[in-house]
């Protein structure tokens, strides 16, 4: 038979005194700072989840950042080259008016001064700077990229790449070289239409009409990659900032307290603090001496 | 036929047993909250019967011994489980403070990565900006000096446990001290024929404060000394003769020295079992094994980034230098990364010598883009600097929970010892209640039994 001694039992009830209150204690921090796994002995498991999710919860901001950022480029981009590309429809405009045999030299005198000028507006767009910067210069931004006579293109060919995902980018600028130069030169095709335009040779102005249409053509198909870009940018600044609130919420399931459960836990533990106590109060009352 | 005067002699002895029975349990009483008390019980004897008339009458009673409750098994067992505590009791707390040092929140290790590669992906979209150049370098400090921290932090505690060593040391020494003395004063006591209940009583709690502090075992020798010795066999306590343990400083590290009469032996983490074993434990296990963690992450975070930034163009149009520095190991065998988190740095002050891109054209972003995506590469044995970061954290958190539990564990049985120790040699109140009724009753009686007597011996006087 084990004796009880009155050393074990009060040890026994100090011990689950002191653990339930312990316990209890913890669960009122848990409850007040609303956070299950503070430190990482809490859940050393969710520890990499709870990290990870910090991770792409920062790169996915990024993302949004960087979708919104290449937007603001792209859009801007977008507006000077729907002037370029009015410049070229004008040209062509200029060149089947010029076309006509009924003209007199006056009348091509005066298609050849728009024609300048227009060119002139031309070299002034491919210079563009938005903040500081040349926007049809590829990597070498600081430098004027379209110069001389015949104009050259002196920019980089590379695009400023974005990343708009993990492992995904869009380019953030279009060069000049695929805008202007390459394949067809616009300022050489000007210059052509304005030579036929001066001579007033009818038949070479003629000839020079599919040429802009080519040249147009090719400004046109850069207008519509930026709008293409730009819808995907959409579709991605939504997918990011859904992703977010998922990882948001993933978060939360990892490292945030259950309240319901943290508060029927605690009801848990203060009824058994109270037992204790209670049975601790009778310990002592319990005693041979009240019946000596 | 036994004489009237030799049965009041009979009834004084009655007298004399109950009374000091009585003592005894006074005693008990009084030491009920005592600890390491052991409850004493006195055994009474019936004195030497005399031959009259070839009868044989009993001459009373005598008190034979008082003895104390105790069992050697137990008292063992209580030993081995305070070591078994002390260990994990000691180590809880540097742990714990390890665990926050490598902590989760929104302001670890893992959110300043993050924030650097941030800021080079933020340098992507304006590869020729100022702010964002600096912004770079202002979390590659951020960075660096977090890793120092940490580093810094850890030999902290390492430091903070040798100091609370050193405290500790007198006092263990005293201890042993205390176990010799007491062993020639039982001795002593012993062969003088008397008791030395209380003293053995003492030298078991040493007993067991000795092995909660240092995991020492004892045995008891021919001569009924307890001897001590640590867990690789080196005498603490011999007999009447106790060693001395000290702290010396030994290649700049500060390690434990036995001195054993003549001879002295350096000690290290595996010869302590009880609160120095967790504690050197901790020292020289745990945290060194963070620490190595912790500077391989910094060392191949360091190698990553300056292994792209050395291929780059400044926007001065000179190659990339080094973005972060570190000091070399001075120790040749040790790891290369050795020692990389408490060096960690940033080497360059101007913003114009962030290397964004490869060609030296301020809007070339090529670079960055590469440094951004090292934060999503599997560098350190297949996991991202998050994830290795995030996998150091966790297994610090592994300590801890594992300590907890261990010592909940060592806690428990610990109490259930105790619980044995007390059913053999505790007090209860209650019992010792009824023994003082019982020994009161028989005082009662011996003195009604005088009584009677006198009146006979009147009686016959009166004749």
């Amino acid at each position: 038979m084990t004796i009880v001694r009155d050393s074990s039992s009060y040890r026994v009830l100090q011990y689950n005194l002191s653990k339930n209150t312990t316990k209890l204690n913890e669960l009122y921090i848990k409850t007040s700072t609303g956070i299950e796994v503070a430190k990482a002995s809490d859940n050393p498991s969710s520890v990499q989840k709870i990290i990870g999710c910090r991770s792409s919860i920062v790169a996915g901001e990024r993302y949004i950042e960087n979708c919104r950022s290449a937007q603001d480029n792209l859009s801007s981009s977008e507006t000077y080259i729907d002037s370029i590309l009015d410049v070229m429809e004008r040209a062509k405009e200029i060149g089947i008016s010029a076309a006509n045999d009924s003209l007199s030299q006056s009348d091509f005198n005066t298609y050849t001064d728009e024609l300048s000028r227009m060119q002139d507006a031309l070299l002034d767009l491919a210079n563009t700077q938005v903040s500081g910067k040349y926007i049809f210069a590829g990597y070498d931004d600081t430098s004027q990229p379209f110069s001389g006579s015949p104009v050259t293109y002196n920019g980089t060919t590379d695009h400023q790449m974005i990343t708009v995902s993990p492992g995904s980018t869009v380019a953030g600028n279009i060069t000049g070289e695929e805008l202007f130069m390459n394949p067809t030169d616009l300022f050489a095709t000007l210059d052509n239409l304005i030579t036929a335009v001066s001579a007033g040779d009818t038949a070479l102005v003629s000839s020079q009409l599919d040429q802009l249409e080519v040249a147009a053509e090719q400004v046109r198909s850069r207008q519509s990659e930026l709008g293409n870009a730009s819808a995907r940018l959409d579709d991605l600044i939504t997918m990011h900032s859904n992703s977010n609130l998922l990882l948001t919420e993933t978060l939360s399931t990892e490292e945030d307290a259950d309240l319901t459960e943290l508060l029927s836990e605690i009801s848990k533990y203060e009824l058994s603090v109270e037992a204790t106590m209670q049975v601790t109060g009778r310990v002592s009352a319990l005693n041979l001496f009240d019946y000596l | 036929m036994g004489s009237l005067i030799s049965s009041l002699y009979t009834g004084a002895s009655g007298i004399y047993s109950n009374q000091a029975a009585v003592e005894v349990t006074g005693n008990n009483i009084s030491n009920v909250n005592t600890e390491g008390y052991s409850r004493q019980v006195v055994s009474i004897k019936s004195s030497t019967s005399v031959e009259q008339g070839g009868l044989l009458f009993g001459s009373g009673s005598a008190i034979d011994s008082i003895n104390r409750a105790d069992n050697v098994f137990i008292t063992k067992q209580l030993i081995a489980a305070s070591a078994n505590y002390g260990e994990y009791e000691a180590a809880s707390t540097p742990l714990s403070t390890v665990e926050q040092i490598l902590d989760i929140g929104e302001t670890s290790l893992a959110s300043d990565i993050d924030s650097f590669f941030d800021a080079w992906e933020a340098l992507s979209t304006n590869p020729g900006g100022n702010s964002e150049r600096q912004q770079v370098i202002i979390e590659g400090d951020d960075l660096a000096n977090h890793f120092q921290q940490i580093s810094k932090e850890l030999s902290d505690v390492a430091d903070s446990i040798d100091s609370s060593i050193e405290s500790l040391v007198p006092e263990f020494n005293d201890m042993l001290l205390q176990i010799a003395e007491l062993n020639g004063k039982i001795l002593q006591s012993e062969i003088a024929g008397g008791n030395a209940n209380t003293l053995q009583d003492q030298r078991d709690l040493l007993l067991q404060k000795i092995g909660e502090f240092s995991g020492a075992t004892t045995y008891t020798d021919d001569d009924g000394m307890a001897c001590l010795q640590l867990k690789n066999g080196l005498p603490l306590v011999i007999g009447q003769v106790a060693s001395t343990l000290s702290t010396q400083q030994i290649d700049g590290v500060s390690q434990q020295v036995l001195t054993a009469g003549n001879s002295t032996f350096t000690l290290d983490n595996d010869d302590f079992g009880g609160a120095l074993g967790g504690l050197l434990q901790v020292r020289d296990n745990t945290i060194p094994e963070l620490q190595d963690e912790i500077d391989q992450l910094a060392y191949e975070i360091v190698s990553a980034v300056n292994n792209l930034h050395t291929t780059g163009i400044d926007l001065e149009g000179t190659a990339g230098s080094d973005f972060f520095s570190l000091t070399p190991s001075a120790d040749a065998s040790a790891a290369v990364w050795h020692g990389a988190a408490a060096s960690i740095a940033v080497s360059i002050n101007d913003p114009a010598l962030v290397a964004a891109g490869t060609s030296g054209f301020s809007g070339d972003n090529s670079l960055s883009l590469q440094i951004a995506a090292l934060k999503d590469t599997a560098t350190i044995g297949g996991s991202t600097f998050t994830e290795e970061y995030a996998r150091i954290a966790a297994k610090a958190g592994l300590f801890v929970s594992g300590n907890e539990d261990k010592l909940l564990a060592g806690l428990e049985n610990l109490n259930n010892i105790q619980d044995d120790r007390d059913t053999i040699s505790g007090v209860s109140t209650d019992e010792e209640m009824l023994l003082l009724i019982q020994y009161q009753s028989g005082y009662e009686a011996a003195a009604n039994y005088l009584s009677v007597v006198k009146e006979m011996l009147d009686t016959l006087l009166a004749m």
